[in-house]
């Protein structure tokens, strides 16, 4: 096996670098103001797109070679991707973080209740668990009925399913 | 060559994926997230400690960038599977035999008790607060983590995030 590194990997692993400044640009849209979720997808759809048209104007030996190059330049390109993902997951929606912001903006010791209210500049630990809901009320895997939460027969059944297969198959004994 | 490559890569996030399993059905009680990254980190000095060895017309690199791809999917979804509270509701309710459970008592037990206390639980072992009699405050390494997140946070217009 050799060690030498392919040129045709080079264009990709510069250009994914470059992907924080195309987020921080995207982030700054007003059409996309606080939502952070769009913010990521629409700065790796230009990304992406400007990685495939950059890859076609490459000089010969630096452009994918054939269906397998392309498969793995745009492994290495997802690979980056999936790193910025989950730096911008706890960026935006981190638990713990958001809970250390919280005690940040408090001059003084905090009970745990009192970070609970001023969780998310004062939304309120409820928040996160109104936005899971609704999260998971839009994709129909749970509806309301009255004062209680309902698993959809279907969707919210078959998530539960692939949920199960995830934990043996990882080995987990405890989740959540 | 590059098919080669790609089997190649493929048969790394296998043995990955086979360590892994073994590692957290071995020693239930270390963190099974620790154990994903640390295997995940022996095994790419491993594979570049072996691969010379290997008698085959293939690039380490593209290996590398094949089994790193896997590697980083299964890293995702096994974070979901690991900590999301959105699907441990989802299991709850299923295990229930109407398939429903009150909405207060959700909140009640996941976020108040459960998610929180866990949480606060994390930043003190951390050292990122301590506790007295007064509450918790940020220790300084919790202060430093805090307004390096800020930082970032305002270089990328996040107003709010939790």
């Amino acid at each position: 096996m050799q060690f030498s590194f392919p040129a045709e990997l080079l264009y990709p692993v510069i250009f994914s670098l470059t992907f924080p400044i195309t987020l921080a640009v995207v982030s700054r849209s007003r059409l996309l103001r606080g939502r952070n979720a769009a913010q990521f997808f629409v700065a790796s759809l230009v990304h992406l797109a400007a990685w495939v048209g950059g890859s076609l104007f490459l000089p010969a030996g630096y452009t994918p070679h054939g269906a397998s190059g392309w498969l793995i330049s745009s492994m290495v390109v997802g690979s980056f991707l999936m790193i910025y993902l989950e730096a911008w997951a706890l960026l935006s929606r981190g638990y713990t973080l958001a809970m250390l912001l919280a005690l940040l903006e408090s001059p003084s010791p905090l009970a745990a209740d009192a970070i609970a209210a001023r969780y998310r500049s004062g939304d309120g630990l409820e928040w996160i668990f109104r936005h899971r809901l609704a999260g998971l009320e839009a994709a129909g895997m749970i509806r309301k009925e009255g004062a209680d939460l309902a698993l959809t027969p279907r969707l919210g059944a078959f998530v539960v399913m692939l949920y199960r297969v995830a934990i043996a198959v990882f080995g987990l004994r405890k989740t959540g | 060559m590059n098919v080669t490559d790609v089997s190649l890569g493929i048969t790394w996030f296998l043995i990955y994926l086979t360590a892994v399993y073994a590692a957290i059905r071995s020693w239930p009680q270390a963190s099974p997230a620790v154990l994903a990254v640390l295997i995940a980190a022996a095994i790419t000095i491993a594979a570049a400690v072996v691969a010379p060895a290997i008698p085959l017309k293939a690039n380490y690199w593209r290996v590398f960038a094949t089994a790193s791809f896997l590697m980083l999917v299964y890293l995702m979804v096994f974070g979901a599977t690991y900590k999301s509270i959105s699907l441990h509701i989802l299991h709850d309710l299923w295990q229930t035999p109407s398939r429903k459970l009150p909405i207060e008592h959700i909140l009640a037990r996941y976020i108040q008790k459960e998610s929180f206390s866990a949480r606060i639980q994390v930043m003190l072992e951390h050292g990122w607060a301590t506790q007295s009699s007064q509450g918790i405050t940020l220790s300084p390494k919790g202060r430093w983590l805090a307004r390096s997140v800020r930082f970032v946070q305002r270089l990328y217009n996040i107003e709010k995030s939790g």
